[in-house]
C-alpha cells in the first residue's frame, strides 16, 4: 500500500511542471511577486552597467543632496549616490539571503534525518538541545553569535543559518518520522543499504517538498534580518552597501530632515521582501495538496 | 489535574533552561578564537588582560569553565558589565522596565487590534474591508520595523509636529518618581496625569514600529482560525436557531477561534523582545535592549548574554502561561 502511495507521489510530481506552471497562473500575485523579485535580482546583477557612479568612494562635494535627474535617490552623507549603492547592496542582500537559506535548508536537513532516524534517546536529545536553541528570541540569539564571531558579511551568513536551521530540521524530522515506517525502508534494508544511504538516498529526497516551500518563504525573512542585523551595526561594515547599513548610515539624517538616504534602501527592503512571500506562498500552494 | 500538568511543564523547564545555558556558554566560550576579548571592553593593559584571565577562568579546561558557569548563574551572578562598572543584573534591573512597558503595550495594541479585524475580515469575506487586511497584513511581515520607526519620526515629528522627539521614555523637564519603573504606573501613584498624557505620547510611535510586524500576524491567523470556525456544524446550528449575529462571531465562534492565536501571543512576547532591541536603538528607549546592543558594540559580551539568557527564560515561561490559558479556554483540552 506504502509502495502505491510513493508511486503515486512520484507520478505526481514528475508532471508537476505543468501543475507548477497551472498553479502560478492562477495565483496572480504570486506571479507579480516572482516577477519583482527577479527583476530586484536583475537589478543587482546588470545595475551596476548603468550607473556611472562609484558605490564606496565618498565625494563630500555631492554630500546629502535631494534627489535629482543627476542622482535619482539623492545621495548621502558621505556624497555616494543612494542608487548606486541600491543597485550594488541588492547583490549582497540577495546573496546573503540566499546562501543563508541553503545552508540552513542543508545543516536543518541533516539534523532531523539523523535525529528521526536514530529516534530514541539520540532524538531526544538532539530535540531538547532544538528547544533550547528556539527559546532565545531570534534576533537576540543572533546578536550574541553576531557579537561572539565579530561583524562581516560571512558572519551574518553563519548567524542566519544558525538561527535558521531549528526550523528546517523539525520539519524535516516530522516527515521522515512518517517515511521510515514505510515498507520502502524495509525493502531497502533488506537488499542491504547501509543505513547512511537509506537516510540520505532513499528518505531525504521524499522529505524536501515542504523544505522548498519553507526556503521561499525563508528568503524575505533572512533579508530583513541581515538588514537588521547591519542596521546595528553587527553585520555588513561600511563602506560595503547593504540595505540596512545605508539605513542606519542615513537615520540621523531623517531626523534632521533629509529622508532619501534612509527611504530608499528601506523601500527596497520592503519590495524585495514583499515579493519573496508573495513568490513563497505560490510555490506552498504547488507543494502544499492541501492549500490547492 | 492541571496542578499535576503545570507541575510537569515546569519540570520540563529544567533540561530546556540547562540548553540555554549550554548555547550561551558555547557562543561565549568556544566559538571565539580568544574569549578574553569578549570581556575586557575597550581594556588593553596587558596585566589587567592576564588578571582579568586568571580570574574569569579562562586558563582552566572548558569543562571547569563550564561548572564554574553554571555555579555562578545559580548564585545569580551573570557577569559584569565593563562600561558602566556594575554587575550585570544590577545594569538590566534598572533598565527591564523600560523594555517590559514597551512590549507589554505593544502587545495589548495588538490584541486588542487583531481581534475584531480578524474578525471582520472572516465574517465580512472577500469584503472591502477584508481585502485592506489583507493588504496590510502582507505590508506588515515584509516592512523592516527600525525603518518604519525612522519615517514615523520623519513624518509626525519632523514634519508635522504631533509626536515628540525621539529621545525616549520622557521630556526631559518632566520630573518622575521611579517607583516601580513603569512610568505609566508611577506617574499614575503620583497623581500627575499631565505626565501620564506625555508618556503614552513618547511611547506611540515605539509601539506603533514594534507592533505593526505582530499585528499583522495575529490578524491573519484570527481570520483564517475564525473562517474556519464559522464554517462549522454548531455555528451554522446556531443561525438555524435565529441566534443573533454579534451573539455568535463573539461568543460562539471567537472563543473557539481563539486557540491558536493564544500560542501565537505566547510567542508574539519572545518576538517583540526581539523586535524592542532594534526599536529601542531608533528611538533612544533606555531599555535592556538598547544598553546590551551598545555594550555588545563596545566589545562588552557579558550584558548581552545575560539578557539572551533572561529573555530566553522567559520566554519559556510564556509558552507554559500559553499552555495553561489553552486548558483554561478549552476544557476538551487535557493534559
Amino acid at each position: 500500500m506504502h509502495v502505491d502511495r510513493f508511486r503515486a507521489v512520484r507520478e505526481r510530481t514528475a508532471s508537476s511542471w505543468d501543475f507548477f506552471l497551472y498553479a502560478l497562473r492562477r495565483n496572480r500575485l504570486s506571479v507579480i511577486g516572482g516577477i519583482c523579485l527577479a527583476f530586484i535580482v536583475l537589478m543587482g546583477l546588470i545595475g551596476p552597467l548603468f550607473t556611472p557612479y562609484d558605490p564606496v568612494k565618498p565625494d563630500m562635494a555631492s554630500a546629502s543632496l535631494p534627489p535629482s535627474s543627476e542622482h535619482w535617490m539623492g545621495t548621502d552623507p558621505l556624497g555616494m549616490d543612494v542608487f548606486t549603492r541600491i543597485v550594488y547592496a541588492a547583490r549582497i542582500d540577495a546573496f546573503i539571503a540566499v546562501l543563508a537559506v541553503l545552508g540552513a535548508a542543508i545543516a536543518g536537513s541533516v539534523y532531523g534525518v539523523v535525529s528521526a532516524f536514530y529516534g530514541r534517546w539520540i532524538d531526544e536529545v538532539m530535540m531538547r538541545f532544538l528547544d533550547s536553541m528556539q527559546a532565545f528570541p531570534t534576533i537576540l540569539l543572533g546578536l550574541a553569535i553576531a557579537t561572539a564571531l565579530g561583524p562581516s558579511m560571512r558572519n551574518v551568513i553563519i548567524v542566519l543559518v544558525v538561527v535558521n536551521f531549528p526550523m528546517y530540521a523539525r520539519l524535516v524530522r516530522s516527515q521522515i518520522l512518517y517515511l521510515k515506517e514505510a515498507s520502502f525502508v524495509d525493502a531497502a534494508r533488506t537488499v542491504g543499504n547501509s543505513s547512511y544511504r537509506i537516510m540520505f538516498r532513499y528518505l531525504l529526497p521524499n522529505s524536501l517538498g515542504p523544505v522548498y516551500v519553507q526556503g521561499s518563504l525563508n528568503v524575505g525573512w533572512s533579508v530583513l534580518m541581515a538588514a537588521s542585523l547591519s542596521f546595528i551595526g553587527l553585520g555588513v561594515q561600511p563602506p560595503d552597501p547593504e540595505w540596512g547599513l545605508m539605513i542606519s548610515q542615513g537615520a540621523r539624517q531623517m531626523i534632521l530632515g533629509e529622508w532619501w538616504s534612509a527611504f530608499f534602501p528601506g523601500l527596497f527592503i520592503f519590495l524585495f521582501v514583499l515579493s519573496a512571500n508573495l513568490f513563497g506562498d505560490g510555490l506552498q500552494d504547488v507543494f502544499d495538496p492541501r492549500r490547492r | 489535574m492541571r496542578i499535576y500538568f503545570i507541575f510537569r511543564r515546569l519540570l520540563l523547564l529544567f533540561p530546556i533552561i540547562f540548553g540555554v545555558l549550554v548555547i550561551t556558554f558555547i557562543i561565549g566560550r568556544v566559538i571565539p578564537a580568544d574569549p578574553i576579548h569578549l570581556f575586557v571592553g575597550q581594556e588593553d593593559d596587558p596585566a589587567f588582560i592576564q588578571s582579568l584571565r586568571e580570574e574569569l577562568g579562562l586558563d582552566e579546561p572548558i569543562w571547569t569553565q563550564f561548572y564554574c558557569y553554571l555555579k555562578s548563574f545559580l548564585k545569580g551572578d551573570l557577569g559584569m558589565c565593563w562600561s558602566t562598572r556594575n554587575p550585570v543584573t544590577t545594569d538590566l534591573g534598572v533598565r527591564l522596565p523600560a523594555t517590559f512597558e514597551l512590549i507589554i503595550v505593544s502587545l495589548i495594541v495588538c490584541v486588542v487590534l487583531a481581534l475584531p479585524l480578524g474578525v471582520l475580515a472572516a465574517v465580512k469575506r472577500d469584503s472591502i474591508s477584508d481585502h485592506v487586511s489583507r493588504v496590510v497584513s502582507l505590508a506588515g511581515v515584509a516592512i523592516p520595523g527600525f525603518w518604519l520607526g525612522l519615517l514615523l519620526i520623519y513624518l509626525l515629528f519632523f514634519k508635522l509636529h504631533w509626536a515628540p522627539p525621539p529621545i525616549g521614555r520622557i521630556g526631559f523637564r518632566t520630573p518622575i518618581d521611579s517607583v516601580t519603573g513603569f512610568y505609566l504606573i508611577d506617574t499614575l501613584l503620583a497623581r500627575n496625569l499631565r505626565a501620564f498624557g506625555e508618556v503614552w505620547a513618547y511611547l506611540a510611535l515605539p509601539v506603533a514600529a514594534l507592533s505593526l510586524r505582530k499585528l499583522a500576524q495575529l490578524t491573519r491567523l484570527v481570520r483564517s482560525t475564525m473562517i474556519e470556525v464559522l464554517s462549522s456544524d454548531y455555528i451554522q446550528t446556531a443561525h438555524s436557531q435565529g441566534l443573533k449575529w454579534r451573539l455568535i462571531n463573539y461568543r460562539l465562534a471567537l472563543k473557539n477561534a481563539l486557540l491558536p492565536p493564544i500560542t501565537q501571543i505566547g510567542q508574539m512576547f519572545g518576538d517583540l523582545i526581539g523586535g524592542a532591541v532594534i526599536i529601542e536603538l531608533v528611538f533612544a528607549w533606555p531599555g535592556a535592549g538598547r544598553w546590551a546592543v551598545t555594550s555588545a558594540l563596545a566589545g562588552d559580551f557579558a550584558p548581552i548574554q545575560a539578557f539572551a539568557v533572561i529573555c530566553a527564560v522567559a520566554r519559556v515561561f510564556s509558552f507554559l502561561i500559553a499552555d495553561i490559558l489553552y486548558t483554561i479556554i478549552d476544557p476538551r483540552i487535557r493534559y
